[in-house]
C-alpha cells in the first residue's frame, strides 16, 4: 500500500495517527479499519485549515502517542472520551473529528480495493444540476 | 510610494512599503452572508459606492465541493471545529462568499410576538414589534422564493415526525423553506445542499441579493480576511490580507456583518473592548441536540427533502424549545454518535434505519466571547440550569414521539451543535449594557455600524435567517438616513 505523505505531519506523526485511527475505527466486518482504507492519504486536505498553534499541539500529541503501546493509547482515549475535564474532552473531540472526517469522507487510498464506507452504510445521494 | 487611479471606480490605490492602501469607498461591508449580502444590495441600490469583503472563497453551483469533508474544510470557519471552551458545543459558521446562507438549511420564519417583545424589553428599542418589523419582512420576502413542502414529497422521516406529533396531540406545521426548484420528483437529495446547492434552488444571498447587487456594479473581494478596523477622523480604516498581501482600505463608513462570532472577534481584536464594556457578552446559539429513533424498516432520512416540518404548538414554545425533522450526512452523524470503536460502528450501520428529530433550545444562559493573548477567539458558552431543564424536556418529548411510533431503539446524542450564532454586540439604548443603538451605530463610534445576528439582544427560539435579512434592510435605511452620511455625500 502506498505510504501516506504529508507536508504537515512527519512519518512518526502519521504512524501515531494511524494507530489512533485503528482504535477509533477498528476492522469490524463489514467495516474496514481506518488504516486499511488508507484515507490518511488525504490528511493534508483536513489539516490545511488548522492554525499554527492547533497544528503544533496536534503534532506534539501525536509524537507523544507514537511511543506509547496501543493498549495504553486505547485506554487513554476511553478515559478522555468520558472525562469531566474540558481539556481532555477537547483533545478527544479533536482526534475523533479528524479520524471520522477522513474515514466517512469515503475517500480512500489509490490502491484500496475493499468496501467503501458509503456502500456499507448505504449512503448514496445526488442532486442533478439545473442545466444538465 | 507609487500611485495610480482606477478610472472606472475613482479609487485611489497607493503602494506603500506596507502593502496596498485603497481609498474612497462610501461604505465598506465586512462579511457577505445572510446580513452582508442583503445589506450590500440595498446600500448599493441606494447609490453608494460600496465594497463588500469576505474572508472565504467564492463558490458557485458548479464549483461547490460536494464531498462532506471538502465542504466542511473549505466552506466553514476552522473546518467546522469552532468549539466552546468546555468542549461540549461545536459552532458552525460559513466562510465563503454568501456565508451562512450557503450552508444553512434556509428555513425562513418570521419572529412571533414572544420573541420581538422580549427583544423590546431587553433592549429598550421600540421597533421590535410586529408593526415595526412587518415592512422589513415584506420587503426582503419580495426577493425570495419561500415554499412549503407538499406531503407527497415528504420522506419517511417527516412522516414519522408528523404522525408522532398527532398521536401525542401536539401541533406541527410545514417549515417555510427558501427554495425555488429542488425537483424532488427527479430524485434529488437536499442533504447535498448542506455544502452549497448545485441547482441554485436554495435561496442563499448568492442567488438572490448578491446576484442583483453584482449586476448593479457592487465591488466584491472574496478571500480578504479583515484583521483590524479603526475609526479615524474621516471614516474607518479596514486592514486585512488578501492572498498573503497586506491591504488597508479606507471608507467613510463601515458596516460589520461577519456574524456573531466574526464581528465580535474583529471588534475585540481591534481593541474596542476598552470603550464598549459589554462587548462579547450575551452570546446565544440555540443549542441543538439530535435524537435518533431506529426502525425495523428503512427510513432513509438522508433521501429526498431533508427538512419539511416543525413543532408549532404554544405549549412547546412556552417550554423554551422547538423540534424539527432533520438528518445529518455521514461525518456529522459519526460525530453525533457517542464514543468510538465497534459500538459506534454498529450505530453507523443503522444509518438508513434512523429517523431523527432535533431539539433546539431557546437558551437563556448568557455566553461570553473573549480573546486570548494571541487574539484567538474563546467561546465561553455553557448551558444554564434553565437551559438544561429545557433540553431535558425537549428530549423527553422526542423520546415519547419515537416510542409512540414504535421505534426499536432510541439514541439521544450528548453532543450539541450551535448553528444559530447570536449576540455579543447586543442592540440597546444603554451604552453600558449594549454595543449598538437602535440605528445600528456602535455607541460612541462615528461611521461604524453593525447589522448581523451579533446585535440580537437574546435568543428568539426561532430560525433567525429571515429576521437577519429584515434587520439588514432596516439597517440600510438607518445608515442611508444618517445625517452625517448625507452631508459627506453632498
Amino acid at each position: 500500500m502506498k505510504q501516506a505523505k504529508s507536508v504537515f505531519l512527519s512519518t512518526t506523526e502519521l504512524k501515531a495517527l494511524k494507530k489512533i485511527g485503528d482504535i477509533i475505527i477498528p476492522e469490524n466486518n463489514p467495516f474496514p479499519s481506518f488504516s486499511q482504507t488508507a484515507c490518511i492519504q488525504h490528511i493534508d486536505d483536513v489539516l490545511s485549515f488548522l492554525c499554527d498553534k492547533d497544528l503544533a499541539d496536534l503534532k506534539a500529541l501525536l509524537r507523544f502517542n507514537a511511543f506509547l503501546p496501543t493498549s495504553i493509547v486505547s485506554l487513554a482515549l476511553r478515559l478522555m472520551n468520558s472525562s469531566l475535564l474540558s481539556i481532555f474532552r477537547l483533545v478527544s473531540l479533536g482526534l475523533k473529528g479528524l479520524i471520522m472526517t477522513l474515514y466517512y469522507s469515503n475517500k480512500t487510498g489509490i490502491d484500496y480495493k475493499g468496501k467503501q464506507p458509503y456502500d456499507i452504510i448505504d449512503y448514496h445521494v445526488h442532486v442533478i444540476p439545473k442545466n444538465t | 510610494m507609487s500611485f495610480y487611479k482606477n478610472a472606472c471606480f475613482n479609487i485611489e490605490i497607493n503602494f506603500t512599503r506596507y502593502g496596498l492602501v485603497i481609498d474612497d469607498y462610501d461604505i465598506a461591508i465586512v462579511g457577505s452572508g445572510t446580513s452582508g449580502g442583503c445589506l450590500a444590495y440595498y446600500l448599493n441600490k441606494a447609490g453608494f459606492h460600496c465594497l463588500l469583503v469576505e474572508a472565504g472563497r467564492s463558490f458557485s453551483a458548479n464549483t461547490f465541493p460536494g464531498n462532506e469533508m471538502d465542504y466542511t474544510t473549505q466552506l466553514f470557519w476552522n473546518g467546522g471545529m469552532d468549539v466552546s471552551m468546555d468542549g461540549r458545543l461545536i459552532f458552525l459558521r460559513g466562510k465563503c462568499l454568501g456565508g451562512g446562507s450557503v450552508i444553512n438549511q434556509c428555513d425562513l420564519d418570521r419572529f412571533d410576538d414572544i420573541a420581538l417583545l422580549d427583544w423590546k424589553e431587553a433592549s429598550g428599542v421600540t421597533f421590535f414589534t410586529n408593526e415595526g418589523m412587518i415592512r422589513h419582512y415584506e420587503e426582503v420576502e419580495k426577493h425570495l422564493v419561500i415554499q412549503e413542502i407538499p406531503k407527497n414529497h415528504w420522506n419517511r422521516n417527516a412522516r414519522i415526525f408528523a404522525e408522532g406529533f398527532e398521536r401525542l396531540g401536539f401541533r406541527w406545521s410545514p417549515l417555510a423553506r427558501g427554495q425555488s426548484d429542488c425537483a424532488i420528483e427527479e430524485g434529488n437529495d437536499c442533504i447535498v445542499c448542506l455544502g452549497g446547492c448545485p441547482r441554485d434552488s436554495k435561496q442563499s444571498v448568492l442567488v438572490t441579493f448578491l446576484k442583483q447587487a453584482k449586476r448593479n456594479g457592487l465591488e466584491i473581494w472574496p478571500e480578504f480576511e479583515t484583521e483590524n478596523i479603526q475609526n479615524i477622523k474621516e471614516g474607518v480604516k479596514i486592514a486585512g490580507r488578501r492572498n498573503g498581501h497586506y491591504i488597508e482600505v479606507f471608507a467613510r463608513n463601515c458596516v460589520l456583518a461577519a456574524g456573531a462570532l466574526g464581528t465580535t472577534h474583529l471588534l475585540l481584536k481591534s481593541g474596542y473592548g476598552e470603550k464598549l464594556p459589554s462587548l462579547g457578552e450575551r452570546f446565544f446559539c440555540h443549542p441543538q441536540m439530535m435524537n435518533f429513533g431506529v426502525f425495523d424498516e428503512k427510513v432513509n432520512s438522508h433521501k429526498g427533502v431533508l427538512q419539511a416540518v416543525k413543532s408549532d404548538d404554544i405549549r412547546i414554545r412556552k417550554k423554551g424549545f422547538k423540534l424539527e425533522n432533520v438528518f445529518a450526512p455521514p461525518i456529522s452523524l459519526a460525530m453525533l454518535v457517542p464514543g468510538f470503536g465497534k459500538k459506534h460502528q454498529a450505530w453507523m450501520q443503522k444509518y438508513t434505519h434512523m429517523a431523527c428529530i432535533e431539539v433546539a433550545i431557546r437558551d437563556v444562559g448568557k455566553g461570553k466571547l473573549t480573546i486570548d493573548r494571541r487574539g484567538k477567539l474563546k467561546i465561553n458558552k455553557v448551558l444554564s440550569k434553565e437551559d438544561q431543564r429545557r433540553a431535558r424536556q425537549g428530549q423527553k418529548l422526542v423520546r415519547e414521539i419515537f416510542e409512540a411510533m414504535h421505534a426499536k431503539e432510541i439514541l439521544q446524542s450528548n453532543f450539541m451543535f450551535g448553528l444559530h450564532l447570536m449576540g455579543g454586540c447586543a442592540m440597546g439604548i444603554d451604552p453600558s449594557s449594549s454595543i449598538v443603538d437602535g440605528n445600528f451605530k456602535v455607541h460612541g463610534c462615528q461611521n461604524l455600524f453593525i447589522a448581523d445576528s451579533s446585535i440580537f439582544p437574546s435568543a428568539p427560539g426561532i430560525n433567525p435567517a429571515l429576521t437577519i435579512m429584515a434587520l439588514a434592510h432596516r439597517a440600510s435605511k438607518a445608515i442611508t438616513n444618517a445625517g452625517r452620511f448625507h452631508t459627506d455625500r453632498q
